[in-house]
């Protein structure tokens, strides 16, 4: 990969909100997408996260400040992105898609732009609006996020060049697929945990004697 | 110097003084009390409740006690109090007025056609407003009505033969009066609820039936269950649970007519503790004040928060008070737990111990007054609680709360915050004054501390407005001057671009 790849990006990241077919075409055809202002999406959507648990309006926000974990939060965005993308890629490679990892990475970096803009409007709304008048707030939401699925939907089927059927089957099979990492994620942590509670008791008795 | 150190030990002379006179006044406590927060979680709170003493047998003039069933206060402020002290164990019944002195005791009573009737292990008593007793005679299997002499004047048998099964034997074990006269008793091992009886002493109908809760685990067992006998499995497996309603355990009447009633809990029941209409069904609120997944997955919020999964609440006993304040003892963490009328829990008292204001093996609770009364089995005797200043307080505040009269009950809930400032309902209270009296801000700071987001959300919104109105005409003033600006900026600013850009060329030139 050349270096002058990274930052090429000739594609405005915001057309993919009223073109997202074309967008993702051209990201993939041309390769003119950029790694760069993907990376920045993916970390505005880490924030805008962040950003909501903490300065959520009182009369929204049932959790308290001091039970706040930025591990948690981090999971459930950075990583479950980073999950998606490496299991898409280890599935559609094996499935015929034609996608690389960078054309995913990318793509779906570029279709967080709707959540990110939930997020900093339901930030902002939940400090201002009343419990009755949120409602449309939570609808607005909704949409929003129903917006990003079929976006994701879309560019998987453009990046892999799947059919609509083939597409939603590979969607659900990534799903499975981050469930599984996530297990053996589970089960290298304890492993190791199990390891390192041995070698710390054997070191204790080597001590002691 | 000297005189530093003439007024340093006068300081410590005082202060020593002080203190042992302060110190005979703390009555020792030998339990903490506490209440839960938002987030179902215990925080400390200064004692509403503090033991009194404890009445044994000797105290009340009666010859020992045994398995004291049950213990009543009537209208009349009289105790009635309900043991097998009787020769061979049977039932006594004892009446004693306010101050603990012994009225009367029988140890049998005068039946309708005059012979002598025993009562044999009774463990209800309740009188009604006319001053008549009714004593659910448990293993006689009748509830007798009878008089202060000691005459029967009714029994209320077991309904007639179609009402239960064959195998099932009738225990009338508790009983409460309503308004109207009918008798509400509670039958041990009767599944379909409370069976209520009219004046005349006929079976009319149940009532309130707790209704069965089944989780999604509880489906597929069923469903196992089903497949299994369906492969040829005759005999069930023993693993597998039956799934029968709950048992109610004790109830009373308050004097609007509702019955508050508590259950033996199990991992399927619901509505632990109820406050049932005439029609039958629970008026009173699950709390919703918490939002910790722990008390979602129990299906009321009454009693402990913290219990294990398979060591359930067991609220034996239940009381209401002249002011709406319900109890609910559980014997099993020989705790009492006080909620005010909405169901917000104010004190948790009482605990596990063999000291005076512990209990061991709680039998039945009753209300003299602001007093509580509770019958253990294990001491033998009845522990008496009295309400501490905080608890004055508190309950007075709360009634005056109860009523509307949120001003005069400010100054209350000041002296309830200034014994305990994590009391969330104080801070209520103190938020709807300022939100009366149109200090919005004020009532929105009290209600982010009770963490009470509906009322917050209500005075927000006239806060919003408020601020709005106020900022109007600054903020039009602002806009005008904007637009202003920006039509003066179309007529004259290329103008002003122009000159600016000649008078920068020809510095240029003459610096050139």
């Amino acid at each position: 990969m050349d270096k002058a790849f990274a930052f090429r990006g000739t594609v405005n990241p915001l057309k993919i909100i009223n073109h997202p077919i074309d967008t993702v075409e051209s990201l993939k055809e041309k390769k003119n997408g950029s790694i760069f202002s993907a990376t920045i999406l993916l970390a505005l959507f880490t924030i805008s996260e962040i950003v909501l648990d903490v300065l959520k309006g009182f009369i929204q926000n049932t959790s308290r400040i001091q039970d706040f974990n930025i591990i948690m939060v981090l999971a459930r965005s950075l990583f479950m992105v980073l999950l998606f993308v490496v299991t898409n890629w280890g599935l559609c490679t094996l499935l015929n898609g034609e996608g690389r990892m960078i054309d995913i990475y990318i793509s779906i970096c570029y279709c967080l732009l709707p959540l990110i803009f939930a997020r900093f409007f339901e930030t902002i709304a939940s400090n201002v609006l009343t419990a009755d008048e949120y409602v449309f707030v939570d609808m607005i939401v909704l949409c929003l996020n129903i917006w990003f699925v079929c976006l994701v939907l879309f560019s998987l089927k453009t990046i892999h060049n799947y059919s609509l059927g083939g597409m939603i089957l590979n969607a659900i099979a990534t799903l499975i697929g981050m469930a599984i990492v996530f297990f053996i994620i589970f089960l290298f942590v304890i492993l190791m945990q199990q390891l390192y509670i041995f070698f710390a008791t054997i070191i204790t008795e080597i001590m002691m004697r | 110097m000297k005189t530093i150190f003439k007024k340093l030990s006068v300081l410590l002379i005082v202060v020593v003084l002080a203190i042992s006179v302060a110190a005979p006044a703390l009555a020792y406590i030998p339990y903490n009390t506490y209440i839960y927060n938002f987030y179902g979680e215990t925080v400390g709170s200064p004692s509403g409740y503090v033991p009194e003493r404890i009445y044994l047998a000797e105290d009340l003039g009666i010859s020992s006690i045994h398995n004291p069933n049950d213990v009543f206060v009537s209208d009349k402020n009289e105790i009635y109090f309900l043991d097998l002290g009787g020769e061979n164990t049977r039932g006594r019944l004892c009446i004693f007025d306010s101050e603990f002195n012994l009225i009367k005791e029988f140890k049998s009573l005068t039946d309708i056609d005059g012979s002598v009737y025993y009562m044999t292990n009774p463990c209800g008593v309740t009188v009604d407003k006319d001053g008549y007793i009714y004593v659910c005679d448990t293993n006689n299997a009748a509830v007798i009505k009878i008089n202060r002499e000691g005459q029967i004047i009714l029994k209320y048998e077991q309904p007639g033969d179609d009402v239960f099964d064959e195998s099932y034997t009738y225990q009338p074990y508790k009983i409460a009066i309503g308004i109207n006269g009918a008798a509400y008793v509670i039958s041990r091992g009767c599944l379909d609820g409370i069976l209520e009886f009219d004046v005349e002493g006929n079976f009319v109908r149940f009532f309130g039936a707790p209704k069965v809760q089944l989780s999604i685990t509880d489906y597929i067992s069923i469903y196992w269950r089903q497949i299994y006998r369906a492969f040829g499995g005759a005999e069930v497996d023993s693993s597998f649970v039956t799934f029968v309603p709950t048992e109610f355990e004790n109830l009373e009447i308050d004097e609007n007519g509702f019955i508050f009633s508590t259950v033996i809990a199990n991992e399927s029941s619901t509505n632990e503790v109820s406050k049932l209409n005439f029609t039958g069904s629970n008026v009173l609120s699950p709390t919703t004040k918490s939002t910790k997944k722990v008390s979602d997955a129990l299906s009321s919020n009454y009693g402990d928060l913290e219990v294990l999964p398979d060591n359930n609440n067991n609220f034996v006993d239940i009381v209401v008070d002249e002011d709406g304040f319900f109890s609910v003892l559980d014997t099993k963490l020989s705790k009492i737990f006080e909620y005010d009328a909405e169901g917000n829990l104010i004190f948790v008292y009482g605990g596990a111990g063999q000291q005076v204001g512990t209990l061991v093996q709680a039998t039945s609770m009753a209300k003299l007054g602001k007093k509580t009364l509770v019958a253990d089995k294990t001491v033998c005797g009845i522990t008496v609680y009295d309400l501490s200043d905080y608890g004055k307080a508190l309950h007075d505040a709360v009634v005056l709360y109860n009523k509307g009269l949120y001003n005069e009950a400010e100054p209350l809930w000041r002296e309830v915050l200034r014994y305990n400032s994590n009391s969330d309902i104080a801070h209520v209270g103190i938020g709807k004054v300022y939100y009366m009296n149109g200090q919005y801000k004020e009532a929105m700071d009290e209600f982010k501390l009770a963490n009470d987001r509906e009322n917050y959300s209500r005075s927000y919104e006239l806060y919003r407005k408020e601020q709005i109105r106020n900022s109007f005409g600054l903020f039009m003033t602002v806009i005008v001057v904007l637009i202003v600006l920006a039509l003066l900026w179309r007529i004259f600013g290329k103008k002003i671009i122009r000159s600016i850009k000649e008078r920068k060329e020809g510095g240029a030139q003459i610096n050139g």
